[in-house]
């Protein structure tokens, strides 16, 4: 649903036909879903899905995250396994763990989690 | 065993209503109008009818009046057919005539029918989208959405806008999109300080673009929320209500013209 940039991320977009929770915005509970979700406000709850999670700069996550694919700009206090790649970036920040087969992180993200890389 | 109504505050003159006539009688067609001036007057008309004496109900409005209808859709009975004749195709300009309406009419004469899912909303129902307007209110997130009973989102005061998904195959399991979007505030420039929020429009960004709050998938939506609650079309809702699929079909007649050897 989402048209990506050329990093591959969700984010600055015109317009959001998929899941998104924008900024200042506050959800709990459960998506369930096929497509790609970008939440950028406040989530508290589990996300599932078969496509890539990204939660913005302005996120604050708490909670479990299973997709392909999460690209990490925000705070989350989470258990994040995607199957694909997990990218943590220099403004980041993740307390709980990570489990992918390729996990990314750039230089300034704050980490307080077990990462586990490579397939099984 | 057509039937046809019409909006009084729909504009609506005589030379168009001739037409209109004329060209339901050369297609054997015409009936009784029955002309109604608010949604209660509507509903009070559908209680009266029965599909012994009407088999295909006619509006003939804009889109409005359209979905005033379908808003009543429980109302009419399911062997009873719905058709709509826009009266934004008859006229496209003060003089310009659009050839569309008598295709219009000769498709209701052929009364092609298509069975189509309704939404519901409140105890009404629409077809495909509405959206909701929020009266203002102290709280900064004053309104709840409950999405498919798993998922609460609280939301400032904004504008929800639901579109109905069926047609797309990928969203089978949650065929409603939520739309929700900021409202804007800014007033338009006073006359007497045109050149001035000329200015002002020019030299700042525009901040009149209605940011998107977020885009949801699902299939049943409660909304909650203690302030004046409006639709698209003035209709008010109580502050606590569901919008969801339901399994209500409507025999819709379709608006284009069957081809002759069909």
């Amino acid at each position: 649903m989402f048209r990506k940039s050329q990093k591959g991320h969700i984010s600055e977009l015109v317009a959001y036909s998929g899941f998104y929770i924008g900024p200042e915005i506050e959800a709990n509970g459960q998506i369930n879903t096929d497509e790609d979700v970008y939440i950028d406000g406040k989530f508290t709850g589990e996300i599932s899905t078969e496509g890539v999670v990204e939660l913005g700069k302005n996120a604050i996550f708490r909670g479990a995250i299973k997709a392909r694919s999460v690209i990490l700009e925000g705070q989350a206090k989470a258990e994040i396994n995607a199957t694909e790649s997990i990218v943590i970036s220099g403004c980041g920040q993740l307390i709980g763990s990570a489990v992918s087969k390729n996990i990314s992180v750039d230089s300034g993200a704050l980490l307080k989690a077990d990462l586990t890389a490579g397939s099984s | 065993m057509y039937l046809y109504l019409k909006n009084t505050n729909t504009l609506l003159d005589d030379d168009t209503t001739v037409k209109i006539v004329d060209e339901l009688t050369r297609n054997h067609i015409a009936a009784e109008i029955k002309s109604f001036e608010s949604e209660a007057k509507l509903i009070s008309i559908l209680s009266t009818i029965s599909k012994s004496s009407t088999n295909t109900l006619v509006m003939i409005g804009n889109k409005q009046d359209f979905e005033t209808l379908i808003g009543q859709a429980g109302l009419v009975d399911s062997g009873i057919a719905i058709g709509f004749l826009d009266i934004n195709k008859f006229k496209k300009g003060p003089k310009i005539i659009s050839h569309d309406w008598q295709q219009q009419i000769e498709a209701l004469a052929h009364r092609r029918i298509k069975e189509t899912t309704v939404y519901s909303i409140g105890s009404r129902y629409f077809l495909d989208n509405i959206s909701l307007t929020f009266g203002p209110s102290s709280k900064p997130k004053p309104i709840l959405v409950t999405v498919d009973e798993v998922l609460d989102i609280h939301l400032p005061i904004c504008q929800l806008e639901f579109q109905n998904n069926t047609l797309d195959s990928f969203q089978i399991t949650k065929p409603i999109h939520l739309s929700a979007t900021s409202v804007s505030d800014n007033k338009p420039p006073q006359s007497n300080d045109l050149l001035g929020g000329l200015i002002r429009r020019i030299s700042s960004p525009n901040t009149n673009v209605n940011k998107q709050l977020t885009s949801l998938y699902g299939k049943s939506y409660l909304i909650e929320a203690n302030t004046k609650i409006t639709d698209n079309l003035n209709r008010e809702y109580k502050n606590s209500f569901y919008i969801g699929k339901t399994s209500k079909k409507i025999r819709l007649v379709s608006q284009k013209a069957s081809k002759r050897d069909e």
